[in-house]
């Protein structure tokens, strides 16, 4: 891959692949490293010339065994880093997000993220996370009742 | 799930997604970055390992034969002294390399 190429596909992905990392990790400063490792690794793979349409499930697919790894090494997970950081936009209702996203897991976090925010489809998802599309559709809809629990929650303490 | 109750999840995560004010660093740096780090650690020599390790194996075959045959000529134990200095270094090299990275 040649440095014009690279800019293409880092011009593209950076900002949505750097924005999964933050919301699944919940670290910014972690979130810079896995991601310079992310294109690393991709440039230091045999498929560093694949085009753009196949580089971005492929650099997710990097992020989430990166994610993996961190979590396997026992690294905590946090969100507090990424509440203060975020630009105010509808700060209630932001905050409902947050809370929900930190009361997840990380599986949960990473399958709802991948399907809302990217819209992948249940085999990208499979894709990228390297489960079977059977485990993603029961893991989505686990992730999603939590989610959905813990948005009445939040409902129900704001009345 | 009814696309009903999926709504607010999809709407909540499509905020925050908003609100995540990411910055990330040009794309000439990375460029940079990673181009320094390929040359400083090339790419795992994998058949390089694979072609020491079948060298040290014919090796130990070789020096088999050699000791349990008494037919060997002193030719045959200037091969096998060759052969096994080609075979310790090229095996040495690749451990090296391992343990640089």
């Amino acid at each position: 891959m040649d440095e014009q190429a690279f800019r293409a596909v880092y011009d593209a992905t950076a900002k949505p692949l750097s924005r999964y990392i933050v919301r699944v990790c919940g670290k910014q400063d972690v979130a810079d490293d896995l991601l310079q490792e992310c294109y690393f690794r991709l440039l230091r793979s045999d498929r560093a010339g694949m085009p753009l349409a196949d580089a971005r499930p492929y650099l997710f697919r990097i992020a989430s065994n990166l994610l993996h790894d961190r979590w396997r090494r026992g690294q905590e997970i946090s969100l507090e880093d990424t509440a203060e950081q975020a630009v105010e936009v509808h700060p209630e209702k932001r905050m409902d997000a947050e809370r929900m996203l930190q009361g997840l897991k990380p599986r949960a976090r990473e399958l709802l993220w991948l399907a809302y925010v990217e819209e992948m489809t249940h085999r990208e998802i499979a894709a990228v996370t390297g489960l079977n599309v059977l485990s993603i559709r029961i893991l989505l809809q686990r992730a999603r009742r939590e989610a959905q629990v813990l948005l009445e929650s939040r409902g129900t303490d704001h009345a | 799930m009814p696309e009903k109750t999926e709504q607010p999840i999809r709407r909540a995560l499509e905020q925050l997604n908003a609100a995540t004010d990411v910055t990330v660093s040009a794309a000439g740096q990375v460029w940079s970055r990673t181009q320094f780090r390929l040359a400083y650690r090339p790419r795992r020599n994998v058949d390089g390992s694979h072609f020491g390790m079948l060298l040290a194996g014919l090796y130990v075959l070789a020096l088999v034969l050699w000791t349990t045959w008494s037919g060997w000529s002193s030719i045959g134990l200037l091969t096998i002294v060759a052969f096994a200095a080609v075979a310790a270094g090229v095996f040495a090299r690749s451990i090296s390399r391992s343990f640089r990275r």
